[in-house]
């Protein structure tokens, strides 16, 4: 769905992606790892067009739709999510009777359906990264990309977060995961990639059904041997 | 584009600081139309007809002063709080996102002139002269293009420059351009590069004057000069067509 290659990325002087390639293929979990500062956020603004690249090139599968839900969301907080769904669907331009139905929908999906006419300045952290979710449903995009979605969350909403997660595979959608959580990332995802310092160090196939693959393990192993 | 002008609008009109701006401007305007202290260059106002072109001297200083508030922080805080990234992902054309919130800008700023003139425009009711009504209302639309002014040149400076640095400079171009004639006539007597300099900032600096006495002409029924309103309007114009190319760095 996605090939990027050769990417590069400079700030201020700083190579802060350094040739990554990978690819997204349709259909899967694409984990993305790495420390902090590792590059991931910056990928995944290159791929979402947020920032330009100094080298290398990102190809789509023909022109297709990103959904993207931020690490912080933030929303207009005199709106309820209902109304947030619908700023977001009119801005991409979806008709009306559309967009009243796929609010509906994927606030059922993400579980706040019967919070949908409630104010977003009540809204928990959780809350809010279930509504980012949504919005970036909105549209039925091609490809999701959910940046650190359990950032701040509690225990109860990181697992809410996982099970929303795996509705969203099993519905047949292809989604990046961004998240420094590995428990997380090795839960749903079906491929991961660790980066550390704009470098690809390893992508990992996990089979969730065999189990004898230990991320955190992999993990560490990779960049103990790129510190090294 | 529309959704995003109408949010701007909504966000703006909610903003606390709007209506404390709001109430002064009315506490000033029942003062300076109902007072009877009130003197110019030591001649007493004491005629409503007197009175109203103060009122909405007054109400254009609050209006444009909101213009400014209101236009400083809107496209900084998008892009603080990252809503850009949600924006932007969605494929809208970055241009047209930046003149999406000038529009908002300026569209809350008009409103709010509009609601702050509002008290003037009851009191002229509820004093039985509706003989007055329609010159105040044409005063009132002509300081409009004041506000506008300021605000889209405020929204296009705030792409680029720091908040602390616009407001400063804001407040700059808002003064530079209420004294433009008393600016220019001084411009004029001075030599060598201060007169150079003060005749560059003149140039590039809205003349709000020229429409202030365009909107004083207007409340005693005198003729209009377009000609100082159509080059504010130009000003407004350019300024708002800058959005569509200033905004390029990376969010």
């Amino acid at each position: 769905m996605i090939t990027c290659n050769n990417l590069v990325k400079y700030y201020d002087g700083t190579k802060v992606l350094d040739g990554l390639n990978f690819q997204v293929k349709e259909g899967e979990i694409f984990g993305l790892l790495g420390p902090n500062g590792a590059g991931k956020t910056t990928t995944i603004k290159v791929i979402l067009g947020l920032t330009e690249l100094d080298s290398g090139e990102v190809i789509k599968n023909s022109d297709i739709h990103i959904g993207y839900s931020p690490e912080t969301p933030y929303f207009h907080p005199f709106l309820s999510a209902y109304e947030v769904m619908l700023f977001y669907a009119k801005i991409q331009k979806i008709p009306m009777e559309d967009a009243i139905k796929q609010t509906v929908d994927f606030l059922k999906t993400v579980g706040l359906e019967s919070e949908m006419h409630k104010k977003v300045k009540k809204f928990s952290k959780g809350m809010l990264q279930r509504l980012a979710v949504a919005q970036a449903l909105l549209g039925e995009p091609e490809l999701l990309i959910l940046d650190e979605p359990s950032s701040g969350l509690d225990a109860l909403g990181r697992v809410e977060m996982k099970k929303m997660i795996l509705k969203l595979k099993r519905e047949g959608r292809t989604i990046i995961l961004n998240s420094h959580i590995l428990a997380d990332v090795e839960s749903v995802a079906d491929r991961v990639m660790i980066i550390h310092k704009g470098r690809l160090l390893k992508t990992v196939n996990l089979n969730h059904d065999d189990g004898s693959i230990n991320l955190e393990a992999l993990f560490t192993e990779a960049l103990g041997g790129e510190n090294s | 584009m529309i959704p995003i002008i109408q949010i701007v609008i909504k966000e703006k009109l909610r903003n606390k600081i709007i209506y404390v701006f709001g109430i002064l401007g009315a506490i000033l305007m029942v003062l300076v139309s109902t007072g009877d202290g009130l003197s110019i260059n030591g001649i007493k106002i004491t005629t409503f007809e007197q009175r109203v072109p103060v009122a909405i001297a007054m109400n254009s200083f609050v209006g444009c002063l909101t213009a400014i508030v209101i236009s400083l922080q809107t496209i900084p805080s998008e892009i603080e709080r990252k809503t850009t990234h949600l924006i932007l992902s969605r494929r809208i054309d970055r241009g047209k996102y930046m003149f999406a919130l000038t529009i908002g800008n300026i569209s809350a700023s008009v409103m709010t002139m509009f609601a702050l003139n509002l008290s003037l425009i009851v009191f002229i009711a509820l004093l039985g002269r509706i003989d007055l009504l329609f010159s105040v209302l044409g005063s009132i639309m002509i300081m409009n293009i004041n506000v506008m002014v300021l605000s889209a040149i405020v929204s296009v400076l705030s792409i680029r420059i720091p908040l602390f640095l616009n407001a400063i400079l804001s407040i700059g171009i808002y003064f530079v351009g209420v004294f433009h004639n008393l600016l220019s006539t001084l411009s004029n007597a001075v030599e060598g590069p201060s007169g150079l300099l003060l005749g560059f900032i003149l140039k590039i600096v809205p003349n709000l004057s020229a429409v202030q006495n365009q909107a004083a002409g207007a409340l005693i029924n005198a003729p209009i000069d377009f000609y100082p309103l159509v080059i504010q309007l130009i000003f407004a114009y350019v300024a708002i067509t800058l959005t569509f190319f200033m905004f390029k760095q990376e969010v």
